[in-house]
């Protein structure tokens, strides 16, 4: 392995990559990190035992092998998310084999997929010391079928491999991705992300048939699923009895090593468009139109109001309209405004289904949406060179792309965040989440990232701000803007739908009603679960006894 | 390597009704990227080819230079400085863990990359 010294001194100088100096996470730090309550040799033990199992290719332990397993875009010092080791095994055998292990060492263990959940943690583990279950190498394309449109993945597949296999086997079948391509269909739908087309509320509209492993080793099948043969496990998700596969969904009850994915038939035709309001204001009014054409699915997609910076960083970078500190002054707005044909607030919505259809359907959307003042319609020919309108286009029928990151290359060495409030699709909550969030992000120094997504009858306000990953003092201000606007959300009664790994906790305490009774409801169905604790301890805020006091 | 199956017979198969029972192993195509243009085009071409919407691109023109922005072609960029930002991550970019690209898979992308030619 290359050292990072000899890196620095040879070849990076030589290709002017000065920066990659302040890169890499470990430059200041060398030390191992033991699960809580655990020796260092009980631990090496529980990693002889692992070794045995998935051969030592595939247990991480040391500085280099756990490179890959931090959080790259963390906000808190390394050391606050520092996993112990990895083990990444191929098979459901080799997790159970794994999970005794781990319960007979107690070892706790931090489940991932793809680990590509930047902006929320990614690989890295909530509570240092944990062991992390890279799920990874799962990654069969199990079935695909084409005749009831749905696909069966394991947790390693990422859209960009769903997406590459469906075009090589000339499927007829769409994907529904988030923006970031590199993301895990599983791991996305368990953290209950959305995505763009008319499938784009993943868990509700996508997941059908769910296998698990519990913490004690048992395999289940969920829905159709527990009945032998399962002729119906992927078509028709509740089975018999109590629903069970939202339990494992934003939890730390078991281990998910498949899911049923439910496909889009591609449809005969596809529109795409877009519209444009130069007031800030536009919020309201467009939020109030959007809401009865979701209801009544005029407008069938997961459709997204996009604010002007948002919309603006996949074209540009900060320094090209600014080089001062702080939010982008309203002169740098405007004139990007004018540059690149935005608004203020970007719609974006596309049609699907027989040329008949949409030519019906466009008319009422143009009525609705061209009633808001300086509302300006856009088509795939009129934006052609635009790098968001063609990323827009991508995403509405399911192709990956990585062009939305362009919001962390806004400034130089950056990272993101997101917070994530949901909103009834109502136009005065909306303007009044948009009013609030951005001053408090102003009066702490960062750009308004921003935008609404509404799948059917809510929105999720997801706020996306960029921070620099080297400046320590601007990573504690955003630490500090998040906690703040969880307490701000909260006084407002908007619950946030998905947090970043150092505000869960948080997050869950705002969950108070009744005495914090679904909280408590979590942590019985945590000991019921997974008695010996050993499963993503701190998920969610969801705390097994034995690490309740070190989670503090 | 990954355990890619070795199934370019498999490749051929039609899946079409082909309903997987409980515990059976279901034979599907293999279509992974396998060469270092294909892993490139897999794992970094969505951020680093040249034009518009590529945030590689976008950010390497603010800190180098417009000239020095695409990372394929790029003076400089040779195999021990791709593997090395692979696994370690640069700036922006997180780090690649072998779970995702094997050192053998690396080999051959940074081969590539290193070799000049999109």
């Amino acid at each position: 392995m290359l050292t990072r010294r000899r890196f620095v001194q040879g070849s990076a100088f030589a290709a002017g990559l000065g920066l990659v100096g302040q890169n890499a996470l470990w430059a200041a730090t060398d030390m191992a990190t033991m699960p809580p309550g655990l020796t260092g040799t009980a631990f090496q033990e529980a990693l002889r035992a692992m070794r045995s199992v998935v051969g030592a290719r595939y247990v991480f332990a040391d500085e280099t092998g756990l490179l890959g397993y931090h959080d790259h875009f963390a906000m808190k010092p390394i050391e606050a998310h520092m996993p112990s080791a990895a083990v990444a095994p191929r098979t459901v055998e080799e997790i159970q084999a794994l999970l005794k292990i781990a319960r007979d060492h107690s070892v706790p263990v931090w489940t991932i997929s793809t680990g590509r959940n930047f902006g929320y943690g990614g690989p890295a583990p909530r509570m240092p010391g944990t062991l992390v279950l890279d799920l990874k190498r799962m990654n069969r394309i199990i079935e695909v079928n084409e005749r009831h449109a749905y696909a069966v993945v394991e947790p390693g597949v990422s859209y960009r491999d769903l997406y590459r296999h469906l075009q090589m086997t000339d499927s007829k079948l769409w994907i529904d991705c988030a923006a970031p391509g590199w993301g895990g269909v599983v791991g996305n739908l368990l953290d209950r992300g959305v995505g763009y087309t008319p499938m784009g509320e993943h868990f509700l509209q996508q997941q059908c048939g769910m296998q698990l492993v519990l913490s004690d080793g048992t395999v289940v099948d969920t829905g159709m699923g527990g009945q032998p043969g399962r002729s119906a496990e992927h078509t028709y998700r509740y089975g018999h009895g109590p629903w069970l596969d939202g339990l494992f969904t934003q939890s730390n009850f078991g281990v998910v090593t498949r899911l049923g994915v439910q496909l889009m038939p591609e449809p005969p035709g596809y529109r795409p468009y877009m519209v444009t309001f130069p007031d800030e204001a536009a919020i309201e009014p467009l939020t109030e139109a959007i809401r009865p054409l979701k209801l009544a699915q005029i407008i069938p997609n997961a459709a997204t109001s996009t604010e002007l910076i948002w919309e603006a960083a996949v074209e540009v970078r900060k320094d090209q309209y600014h080089d001062g500190a702080g939010p982008l002054p309203d002169s740098a707005r405007k004139k990007l405004m004018a540059d690149l044909g935005i608004g203020a607030w970007n719609f974006y919505g596309a049609l699907y289904g027989p040329e008949a259809v949409m030519d019906a359907t466009w008319p009422v959307i143009q009525d609705a949406l061209g009633s808001i003042k300086g509302a300006r319609f856009y088509s795939a020919d009129d934006k052609k060179g635009s790098a968001a309108f063609a990323y827009r286009a991508k995403l509405m029928r399911g192709i990956p792309n990585m062009t939305e990151f362009g919001t962390v290359a806004w400034i130089p060495n950056a990272a993101h965040v997101g917070f994530g409030p949901v909103v009834p699709v109502d136009g005065r909550l909306a303007l009044r989440q948009y009013n609030r969030v951005r001053e408090l992000s102003t009066r702490a120094g960062f750009d308004y990232f921003g935008e609404f997504v509404v799948g059917w009858r809510d929105m999720h306000h997801i706020f996306m701000p960029a921070f620099r990953r080297d400046d320590e003092a601007e990573k504690a201000r955003m630490l500090d803007l998040l906690e703040a606007l969880i307490d701000d959300a909260a006084a407002d009664h908007f619950g946030v739908y998905r947090t970043h790994l150092d505000l869960m906790d948080k997050v869950a305490s705002t969950f108070s009603w009744n005495d914090h009774a679904l909280g408590r409801l979590n942590a019985r169905l945590k000991a019921g679960l997974d008695p010996a604790g050993i499963l993503a301890p701190g998920k969610s805020g969801i705390w097994p006894e034995r690490y309740r006091e070190a989670g503090k | 390597m990954r355990g890619f199956i070795p199934c370019a017979a498999l490749f051929l198969l039609s899946l079409a009704g082909c309903k997987a029972g409980k515990d059976e192993k279901v034979a599907i195509a293999d279509t992974r990227p396998k060469t270092g243009k294909e892993l490139y085009e897999h794992w970094c071409a969505a951020c680093h080819d040249a034009g518009p919407g590529h945030p590689g691109t976008l950010r390497m023109a603010g800190d180098f230079g417009d000239n020095r922005s695409v990372l394929i072609g790029r003076e400089g960029v040779d195999k021990d400085l791709v593997k090395y930002a692979v696994r370690n991550g640069f700036n922006m970019m997180p780090p690649f863990r072998p779970t995702e690209i094997s050192d053998e898979e690396l080999e051959l992308l940074a081969a590539h990359v290193a070799g000049g030619k999109p």
